[in-house]
């Protein structure tokens, strides 16, 4: 078997040493200064500095301080931004020899308005740069609310859904146990898809790991290959702060009974814990966190008890080499809830080997060195080994007999990026995957793929900004009777408008190879038999989108509002759609995942975030924060002339955040429209009962926190979580009733 | 002002505590059963040909597939196998969702390896094989006494393709 961590080091090696020589240094400038906050003259320690249209940029420092050396001669935009502080834009000129020294002041405002997004183009860019959509999460808006996993932070994503393990960017996808994410996961830069089944594990990190998540709505593949046909989910972990940074989250609470006898289980309760630490020496930073959580469910066997570990280690050896290295660890030992016994028994299991329980394992360590050759010339090699592993486990063992499957998913890619002109960025890279399976379902596989890409950028070409790219991939596993080669070609464009709105379009092809699991699994097990198919092909996808948005600020007396709003308008259409069916084979009737359909999802999108109140030492941005979402979805599968199973066509969130001299209130709202079409096989062969009843979605989530700084002069909070308050009862999947409402209460603090 | 945010939080916890919806168990349309008794007569068929034996009811007559039928949801099948070699099989038929009219209820045989096709009709409810009677079920009815006589000797007219 080939050892993917031995192709790693191999890998590594051969991109150091093909390492080419660098460009020709030319008479450069420097650019040096400060930012400070508006109000106060306070030094801002982290704020990002760029020059737009350039490799250039840097962080400040414990001083609010930062230095740009080697800056070639010529006219810059400048931008500055830190979460909760209104980006600043200031052009600059420089001359050969310059050095230009400015201080920059910051107005604060509310989190979320000002972002810079690395996911749409491998590099640092204003929202406003991007040709495609995307959306931020920023750390404090979820470790607030109790919340232990990732997919808990993407439901609230407008035009984003989950499906148990799958999630559905803008309809996407739909539900097949979790194997064969239409969606990429990447963390840092490196993916995160398991190797056997390419499978997105929400709870691999804990969250007081993650700095910010990006979602990039749309088709991907030009920079990222394979399974960025639905968008990209982009875990950034945090960075080691300039001054030691002690963080702990504790939580617990209990479940809502039921409001039918039938489903009540007795008081069940959830409780958690997080810890973390972060701090950088000069040029060495260090973030370490951990976390456990014990929930007792709902339902009978579907109780958990997980730990979750991260490590980032990050070393500075001059101001233009930053080399990172990643670890951690999850260990999740669960009950193997797959469905219920009927409607009417919806917290009972109904799969027949509901008495095992699951563990889960996951395991991933990753390097990345980023050198800036040149003010020309940067490049980043990125190595990461992921590793999975779930087993069954019967309470006295026979573990060997029941379905296992360990994998190693090991990715090397080296990034190049540089300026040809002033206004022409270009990035090139190359990327291999090596996926190593080792499994009773799937047996000993392995899948390859290697990647090629390139893309150019003339974006500080305002008011117009043009982006071309495009990627070739080659994908084989082992086994599997074709080889596949795939060329995502990509263009977008940008327009910012004299009147002030900001107009983008961009049309992409994607793909994803079909993975180990979905071509060779061989199973019995939940009542279902599943059956290879080496036959399986990847699916294509072609994506559009049209885009517009503008911000507006309004002062009226000592009142002040923001209005920021984002319309697209979207169509992807699909082709070779991998989906299970359910077929005959050798007299029996198994699942079977092929290349079944056509598909097109069109649909449109509107954000509309605003902030307003009057101003108050506690709030200088405002009193109330509002923000809403609506996809309007139309999925259809071209081929039945039917809609797409388990999509929604309406999806909306709406939330409100009242901020209050001793804390804050807000209040979420999440619906999605009913599930237009299920697998109808799964009700007419028995196989789950009470399959396909569905209703729409209406979660409302509930926060009142009360901050000790405020109150107390203590760095505490203290949170009181409701969710699910009208107590809602839904399914996301078929046979598995979502969760009731919770009553939770969290301490947290940091200092 | 804390007066006013104090009335809210007091305003949206009685609308929170009021609110009540989605999936009720209670609403789900009552199941109905079909039960009774399979006659057989005749000499058993040998027992490399019966790999299965089911009480298959659909609401259209006449079919042209069994499993064609089951999937599309125009057919439901009882859920234990019938006991091969005995003279006289109890069985129960489940119906999810009534009210549904069955206008062909039948023993079915498979016979052969293939799920798909390899199936022959051996009984059918009614008192002529070849004017089958039709059921309606409503809904949490328990419908006894839906006998069939399966005569392996005589079988009855066969739809299937």
């Amino acid at each position: 078997m080939v050892d993917p961590g031995r192709w790693g080091v191999h890998i590594g090696l051969g991109m150091l040493l093909a390492a080419g020589p660098l460009l020709a240094q030319q008479p450069t400038a420097v650019l040096q200064g400060h930012v400070v906050e508006a109000p106060t003259g306070q030094p801002l320690v982290g704020a990002t500095i760029r020059l737009e249209g350039t490799l250039l940029g840097a962080v400040t420092t414990r001083q609010g301080s930062f230095l740009l050396r080697g800056v070639p001669p010529g006219e810059y935009v400048l931008s500055v931004s830190m979460v909760g502080y209104r980006a600043l834009r200031q052009a600059v000129r420089l001359q050969p020899g310059d050095t230009l020294r400015l201080r920059l002041a910051l107005e604060p405002q509310p989190v979320g308005f000002s972002e810079v997004v690395v996911t749409a183009a491998k590099r640092a860019q204003t929202l406003q740069e991007a040709p495609v959509s995307i959306a931020t999460v920023e750390a404090r808006a979820f470790q607030e609310r109790s919340w232990s996993r990732l997919d808990e932070v993407l439901r609230t994503v407008p035009g984003v859904t989950i499906s148990r393990d799958q999630v559905s960017i803008r309809g996407s996808s739909g539900f097949a146990f979790g194997v064969g994410s239409r969606t990429l996961l990447l963390v840092d830069g490196i993916p995160l898809l398991s190797g056997d089944g390419g499978e997105l594990k929400y709870d691999a990190l804990p969250l007081l790991a993650v700095g910010r998540v990006e979602i990039l709505k749309g088709a991907a593949s030009a920079l990222y290959g394979t399974a960025a046909l639905g968008g990209v989910i982009h875990v950034l972990t945090e960075e080691p702060s300039a001054v030691a940074r002690y963080r702990f989250r504790l939580y617990g609470g209990v479940y809502g009974r039921p409001r039918f006898a039938e489903w009540d289980v007795g008081q069940r309760g959830l409780w958690g814990l997080d810890l973390g630490y972060g701090q950088r020496w000069g040029s060495v930073g260090l973030v370490l966190s951990g976390a456990t959580v014990r929930d007792e469910s709902y339902r009978s066997a579907g109780d958990s008890r997980r730990w979750q570990l991260f490590g980032k280690l990050q070393w500075a050896p001059s101001a233009a080499s930053t080399v990172t290295a990643v670890g951690f660890y999850a260990d999740d030992d669960r009950g193997n809830w797959i469905y219920w016994a009927s409607l009417r028994r919806a917290t009972a299991p109904g799969n027949p080997d509901s008495a095992q329980r699951v563990r889960s394992r996951k395991a991933a360590v990753a390097t990345q060195w980023q050198q800036l050759w040149s003010g020309y010339l940067t490049s980043t090699l990125r190595c990461g080994l992921y590793w999975t592993d779930f087993a069954n486990t019967e309470p006295g063992g026979h573990a060997d007999s029941l379905p296992q499957s360990t994998a190693s998913a090991l990715s090397a890619e080296w990034q190049w990026s540089g300026q040809l002109h002033p206004q022409l960025l270009w990035t090139a890279g190359l990327h291999g995957l090596l996926n190593g399976v080792k499994s009773v379902l799937y047996g000993d596989r392995h899948q390859l793929m290697g990647a090629l890409y390139g893309q150019l950028e003339l974006g500080a070409m305002r008011p117009v900004g043009i982006t071309v790219g495009a990627r070739l991939d080659w994908e084989r596993t082992e086994g599997a009777s074709t080889q596949a080669v795939e060329a995502s070609p990509r263009i977008g464009l940008t327009y910012a408008s004299w009147f002030g709105v900001q107009f983008r379009a961009t049309l992409g092809r994607a793909f994803r190879a079909p993975t180990v699991a979905e071509r060779f699994a061989a199973v019995r097990a939940a009542g279902f038999t599943v059956s290879p198919n080496p036959e399986l092909r990847p699916e294509r996808g072609w994506s559009a989108e049209l885009g517009a948005m503008d911000t507006l600020w309004l002062s009226l007396w000592r009142w002040r509002l923001r209005l920021f709003a984002d319309l697209a308008l979207f169509q992807s259409d699909y082709y070779d759609f991998i989906e299970p069916r359910f077929e005959q084979s050798e007299g029996a009737v198994v699942v079977r995942f092929a290349n079944l359909t056509r598909a097109r999802v069109q649909g449109a999108e509107l954000i509309l975030r605003t902030w307003l109140g009057p101003s108050a030492p506690w709030a200088p941005a405002g009193m109330l924060q509002l923000e809403g979402g609506l996809t309007m979805l139309e999925p259809r599968d071209l081929r039945q002339n039917d809609w797409l199973r388990y999509r929604a066509r309406r999806l909306f969130t709406i939330s409100g955040t009242l901020l209050l001299p001793w804390g804050e209130l807000q209040m979420e709202y999440r619906y999605q429209s009913r599930v237009e079409r299920v697998d109808e096989e799964l009700r007419n062969l028995q196989l789950i009962r009470n399959a396909d009843v569905r209703v729409p979605v209406h979660v409302l989530d509930i926060r009142a926190t009360v901050t000790g700084a405020r109150t107390l002069g203590l760095p505490l909070a203290l949170t009181l979580n409701v969710r699910n308050a009208l107590d809602y009862y839904y399914t996301e999947v078929p046979g598995t009733l979502a969760p009731p409402r919770q009553l939770l209460l969290q301490l947290s603090g940091e200092w | 002002m804390q007066g006013r945010v104090l009335s809210g939080v007091l305003l949206l916890g009685s609308l929170v505590g009021g609110c009540t919806g989605g999936l009720d168990p209670t609403q789900l349309p009552r199941e109905a059963f079909l039960r009774g008794r399979v006659i057989f007569r005749g000499t058993w068929p040998p027992a490399d040909s019966v790999l299965d034996l089911r009480v298959v009811a659909f609401q259209h007559y006449p079919p042209r597939n069994v499993f064609e039928e089951i999937v599309s949801g125009r057919a439901v099948f009882s859920k234990e196998r019938l006991p091969f070699n005995v003279e006289l099989a109890p069985y129960e038929l489940t119906v999810e969702q009534p009210p549904v009219v069955f206008r062909y209820i039948i023993v079915a045989q498979q016979y052969g390896p293939d799920l798909f096709r390899h199936w022959r009709v051996v009984g059918v409810y009614g008192r002529d094989s070849s004017q089958p009677d039709s059921l309606w079920v409503e809904p949490g009815e328990v419908y006894p006494g839906v006998d069939i006589v399966v005569d392996f000797d005589h079988l009855p007219p066969q739809p299937f393709e």
